[in-house]
């Protein structure tokens, strides 16, 4: 009854009723990420007693949370609603009441799974990936601090706990792509991903002084049902924006994408989980959860959208040239994550969740492919030095085929479903400039991630089996032979010798990439059409639209667009088949895509180099500068207090004379000044 | 009146005096322990011949109290009479430890009877106190006596058991030395409750006296006399130019009583040249005791001579006496006049606090540092003073209590290390202390920072309220420079620190002595440092419902 009556005030648009629940499986939530968090505190403290036993007490910890939340999304599915599960007061100070409350709703359930999920079977990878090396433990301790702080993330019943969450992904962050920091370019690769992160995360707190400024709360069931009729289109505006800062900086895009090419200094499962199931996917999150803010002004989407729109086109641009098999698809997330923001900025706050959710399968997959192939190859990332492994490590290869038809948009895969769904819902509300720059990137990507696939596993092989390679890993002293005191290593051992010898991956490592295989093939099912099941789904979670004010859009109709994107999909396949497969069959392999433009894409549009100059460098200026000022004017004024009270001390001493008669004296003075003081006044 | 049960007056027969004992039993208790003690000295050997007579006394008259239904100083009569007894069977082939626990059973007596005039007296119905003025209006129950009492006895509580062993080590553990102790005690409580001039001079004249015994009471130490010698020559000019000002204030006024100075001094046929001078000079006699510049200069020498117990005691209880004096005499008896001396008070206050900060910098001993840190203390104290408000009274007052726990950590602390280099603690002989015992520097880094007024301590909490009184009475720039003396007084603490705990120790250096006494009145205090930073509102509230004067 409430529920149609909420339905009617919003204009149709069903919105979700809160409830305090605490019985069921909504009730246990709080155990989803203190699980997580109780192997993080076990291993670390036995790890060094429990060696390789860790990775199983780490992937249990995972698998419970992982089973939790299957268990809450059937909850939500049963009842839904916005579930809040209270726990207790975290902050009290007079006006600043922050309770720390669970809050679950569909979105909730939706990034529980996608974490978990893909958690639990990257913790299932690292144990073959991983093996050996000397810091084992640890990296499990580390991979379950990251899923309880993207749990504590998604969570989150307000904005400052959501912060929490999001805090503690910044330093878990750190701690996993900086894990083989004797490397400097790795530590420093960490730091950078750390620090670029603070830029964003001052944008999200200035947002939450102004949302506690003008609502005098923080908690989403008092904000966001109250966004319309409490804020101005400016103050809106603003909120949107400042929200999106954060979100630019987590969800890798313009400006503040740069750390995340670099975070592939982190061992690669680390790079499956970061960049395809958690941390990329918070901003997302963030700016979907607060899609009350943005539908209240056209000019934020319309800024979100864009800066999407041009990440994505950047991105994909860059990665047309490179030759590092996770840079590309480094590229190829941030290239990714641009079209989520597209689906965020114009209205299609479902379909960019929808996007998330295949693209963390694919992406997945495509990482977890990505170091089954390092693996094989000594850890040599040159695709140019690859190709052919498709007879030597065939599952890889299967799966790879998957993730590659996936992500280049070809039905009937999962990510045809969702970039398409984001792009009809850009055209069909106005945004045709977005949606052709889109097709435009979408042809891009299926160039480029046909490049990867086609150079790394088909064609002629570009090495020999048994040459002596340098080893070019990360890390310092790991992965070195025999460091297993056990003996009985895993095959994955003698990846590490020195001699090339490529051979498909241990179970552990497969079976992760069967599964996400699967859901990259399947996931489209979530949602076949555009309005479809996964899109009524979360539906009473976004705000709606309607009020916005979105442009007239084209005459194209929706199946037309259908056929313009499987189009541009091929067309990329197409172009890339002829540039790489033909001309290598005639035994040529040189680069095809020349010229300055290209040289440019190579360098990365010198984006580094320029943050370097402006930011680095300027800071350093203003470093120097400071450091003068705090040596000679402010030490300068303290040393000169200092001396001046000495040496005022070592004249005033000397009235302490030491003889009583000096003291009497000194007393009479005093009495008589006293007096004579006193009489003038009364006179 | 309060206890006055005069059944005889009304059925026509010889008139009783109404005596108020209520408003002085927590001296009565003190003054009976010090008669006992002496008894105790002269019996030696044969000690149950006085304390079973004064245990059944004791005991007989808390029957009587409680059947008068006088509960708690009833019971208090009763367990003091028991713990006599006790003490003397118990340890009595120890005398000195006969002495110290009957003159520690008295100031806890003391110290809860000081309470109970509290909850029952003063505030019968809780909240806010009421004040009077007994006795034929000589003692007052205010405020100020109250929180006077609490502090000095809790002092008094405190310095017996650190300075114990103390004197054992420097062989002056002398029977006399107790009861001089507890009459000292007992002159500053009733100098916090004087209420006319000639009671506020008797209570100065005997807490003096028996201080300037106390500070020469190491005989045999060149040192010690010295302290005494001074402290008494200073004092009694002290005293002569205090007598000469209320001299004068009676000429000007024709009345003792203190409230009636302050309602005829602002009357036109009072003589104001007259009273002008008895205020001058009054200031000169009582800015002695509290050792406001220019009147301090007795300080860092009767300190540093003085047995260090001795100097934690001046430092904690005299302080908190003088300065119930000052509050009363300026609030009280010249409240009219306070367009004249509150400007005075407060650049003799600047100066003490500057002057306090900055001649500690050069000290070499420590004893010495904190000599000069209790003068700069006496400056931030006066603020209160010279805010001359509710918020003031309550502010000084309450700074006076933490600045004494504070203190007590500290000296607690040198006495522990003094006790084995015998004389002085250079600030060298604290080189390395945080390796050698660990504990005791920690605590007396925890003085430090609280003297410092570092939070979480209680100097922090003291700090905070006198400056905030004194900010809202207008006094920003007096504020500023006690700011900024805290700031440079924080440099030698810091430096104090830096010696115990970055520096390495001496070869050959003895670990200090930390006794079960010592261990025992520094660990109360250290606790309280911590409590009173913590949780001030118990006592900030007491000390708030308490700023009542009785006029």
């Amino acid at each position: 009854m409430t529920n149609l009556l909420l339905a009617a005030e919003s204009g149709g648009h069903a919105a979700n009723q809160v409830v305090e629940t605490t019985s069921g499986a909504i009730g246990l939530a709080y155990l989803v990420p203190l699980v997580p968090l109780v192997g993080f505190a076990l291993v670390l403290l036995l790890g060094r007693r429990l060696r390789e036993r860790s990775a199983f007490l780490a992937t249990g910890m995972a698998a419970v949370s992982f089973l939790l939340s299957v268990a809450i999304l059937f909850q939500v599915i049963g009842d839904p609603a916005a579930h809040v599960r209270p726990l207790f007061t975290w902050i009290g100070a007079g006006d600043l009441q922050i309770t720390y409350d669970l809050y679950i709703d569909q979105l909730t359930a939706v990034m529980l799974l996608v974490v978990t999920g893909v958690g639990t079977l990257v913790h299932v990878y690292s144990y073959g990936y991983m093996y050996g090396d000397e810091r084992f433990e640890r990296f499990f301790a580390y991979l379950n601090l990251f899923l309880f702080s993207m749990l504590v993330l998604v969570l989150g019943a307000n904005f400052l706990t959501l912060f929490l969450g999001w805090e503690l992904v910044g330093l878990s962050s750190y701690l996993l792509i900086g894990f083989w920091f004797e490397k400097r370019e790795y530590a420093a690769a960490a730091k950078k991903a750390f620090i670029t992160n603070r830029v964003g995360d001052v944008s999200f707190m200035v947002a939450m002084f102004v949302i506690f400024n003008l609502f005098g709360s923080l908690a989403f069931t008092d904000v966001l049902p109250e966004a319309g009729s409490v804020l101005s289109g400016g103050q809106a505006t603003l909120i949107a924006l400042l929200l999106m800062g954060g979100a630019a900086a987590k969800s890798a895009q313009i400006p503040l994408y740069v750390w995340l090419p670099d975070a592939m200094a982190g061992p690669t499962p680390v790079s499956a989980l970061i960049h395809a199931a958690t941390m990329v996917t918070a901003g997302v999150y963030l700016m979907v959860r607060a899609s009350s803010f943005l539908v209240l002004s056209l000019e934020a989407m319309t800024i979100v959208a864009w800066t999407g729109a041009l990440t994505a086109l950047l991105a994909a641009v860059i990665a047309i040239r490179q030759d590092d098999i996770k840079k590309i698809l480094a590229y190829s997330t941030v290239s990714q994550l641009g079209y989520m923001f597209i689906g965020v900025g114009t209205g299609g706050f479902s379909e960019g969740i929808f996007h998330l959710v295949t693209h963390a399968f694919f992406k997945g997959l495509l990482f977890l492919a990505a170091g089954s192939v390092m693996h094989a190859m000594a850890n040599r990332t040159d695709i140019w030095k690859m190709g052919g492994l498709r007879k030597v490590m065939p599952i890889t290869f299967w799966t790879s085929l998957v993730a590659w038809l996936a992500i280049s948009a070809i039905p009937p895969f999962s990510g045809f479903f969702s970039k398409d769904q984001i792009l009809t819902a850009a055209y069909e509300n106005g945004f045709t400039a977005v949606w052709a720059l889109g097709i435009f990137v979408a042809v891009l990507t299926a160039f480029y991630m046909s490049r990867w696939f086609f150079l790394t596993f088909l064609g002629e092989p570009r090495w020999t089996a048994g040459e002596p390679i340098a080893d070019d890993h990360g890390g310092g002293g790991s992965h070195v032979p025999g460091d297993d005191p056990t003996g009985d290593a895993p095959s994955s051992q003698d990846a590490h010798v020195t001699h090339l010898h490529p051979h498909e991956s241990p179970a552990s490592m497969t079976v992760p990439l069967v599964v996400l295989g699967v859901l990259s093939l399947l996931g489209g099912a979530l949602n076949l059409t555009h309005h479809g099941p996964f899109y009524s789904w979360l539906e009473p979670v976004v705000a709606s639209t309607e009020e916005v004010g979105f442009a007239e859009h084209g005459a194209l109709t929706e199946p037309m667009l259908i056929v313009i994107s499987v189009v541009a999909g091929l067309l990329g396949i197409g172009l890339a088949y002829l540039a790489y497969v033909r001309r290598s069959l005639r035994g040529v392999h040189p680069e095809v895509v020349r010229g300055p433009i290209a040289e440019l894409a190579e360098r990365k549009f010198y984006v580094d180099e320029l943050y370097q100059a402006i930011f680095v460098r300027f800071g350093r200026r203003v470093a120097d500068g400071m450091v003068w000022f705090d040596r000679t004017v402010v030490d300068g004024l303290v040393n000169g207090v200092g001396s001046l009270s000495t040496s005022t001390a070592r004249v005033t001493r000397r009235s302490q004379t030491g003889f009583a008669r000096g003291y009497l004296a000194s007393m009479a003075v005093g009495a008589i000044v006293l007096i004579a003081v006193l009489l003038i006044q009364v006179r | 009146m309060i206890l006055a049960q005069a059944p005889g007056s009304a059925s026509g027969m010889l008139p009783t005096p109404d005596v108020a004992w209520s408003s002085f039993a927590p001296e009565l208790v003190l003054v009976v322990a010090a008669l006992l003690l002496l008894m105790f000295a002269i019996t030696e050997g044969r000690q149950l011949l006085v304390a079973i007579p004064t245990g059944l006394l004791a005991g007989a008259a808390g029957v009587w109290l409680v059947t008068q239904g006088r509960v708690a100083p009833g019971a208090v009569a009763i367990a003091l009479g028991a713990a006599t007894v006790a003490i003397v069977v118990g340890v009595g082939e120890r005398p000195p430890l006969v002495q110290a626990f009957t003159a520690g059973a008295a100031a806890l007596g003391a110290l809860v009877l000081s309470f109970w005039q509290y909850v029952a007296v003063m505030a019968p119905d809780g909240g806010t106190a009421t004040a009077s003025t007994l006795l034929g209006g000589s003692v007052a129950m205010d405020g100020i006596s109250l929180f006077t009492r609490i502090t000095v006895y809790l002092t008094t509580l405190l310095v017996i058991p650190i300075g114990y062993g103390y004197l054992q080590d420097r062989g002056v553990d002398r029977p006399e030395f107790e009861p001089l102790l507890l009459l000292s005690a007992t002159g500053m409580a009733l100098l916090g409750a004087a209420a006319d001039l000639i009671t506020l001079f008797i209570a100065l004249e005997i807490l003096s006296i028996a201080l300037y015994i106390l500070c020469g009471f190491a005989r045999r130490d060149r040192r010690s006399q010295e302290s005494g010698l001074k402290y008494f020559l200073t004092g009694s000019v002290a005293s002569a130019i205090l007598l000469y000002g209320m001299a004068l204030l009676y000429v000007s006024t024709g009345t003792l009583d203190l409230g009636a100075i302050g309602t005829a001094l602002g009357l036109v046929t009072t003589s104001e040249r007259v009273a002008v001078l008895g205020l001058a000079l009054v200031t000169a006699g009582i800015g002695f005791k509290i050792a406001l510049v220019p009147f301090h200069l007795w300080t860092p020498d009767v300190y540093q001579g003085a047995p260090t117990n001795v100097t934690a005691f001046m430092a904690a209880a005299t302080k908190a006496a003088g300065f119930a004096a000052v509050l009363r005499l300026y609030l009280l008896a010249f409240g009219r006049l306070e367009d004249l001396w509150v400007p005075i008070v407060a650049g003799l206050a600047a100066v003490t606090m500057i002057y306090g900060a900055v001649v500690a910098l050069v000290q070499r001993d420590v004893k010495r540092i904190l000599a000069f840190s209790s003068i700069a203390h006496a400056g931030y104290a006066t603020i209160g003073v010279v805010a001359n408000s509710d918020a003031g009274l309550s502010g000084t007052l309450w700074y006076l209590l933490t600045y004494a726990v504070t203190t007590l950590a500290a000296f607690g602390c040198v006495v522990a290390i003094e006790r084995r280099r015998r004389g002085e603690v250079a600030l060298v002989d604290l080189r390395g202390l945080g390796r050698t015992s660990p504990a005791l520097a920690g605590i007396l880094t925890l003085a430090l920072l609280s003297l410092a007024g570092i939070p979480p301590t209680a100097g922090f909490a003291g700090k905070l309220v006198v400056f905030q009184a004194g900010i809202a009475a207008g006094f920003e720039w007096l504020v500023v420079i006690g700011v900024v003396s805290s700031v440079i007084a924080a440099f030698f603490y810091l430096r104090l620190m830096g010696m115990m705990f970055l520096e390495d120790p001496v070869e050959g250096t003895e670990v200090p002595v930390v006794s079960t006494g010592v261990s025992f009145g520094v660990a109360i205090a250290a606790a309280l440092v911590i409590y009173l930073g913590v949780q001030p509102g118990v006592l900030l509230t007491l000390a708030d419902n308490a700023a009542v004067l009785a006029r």
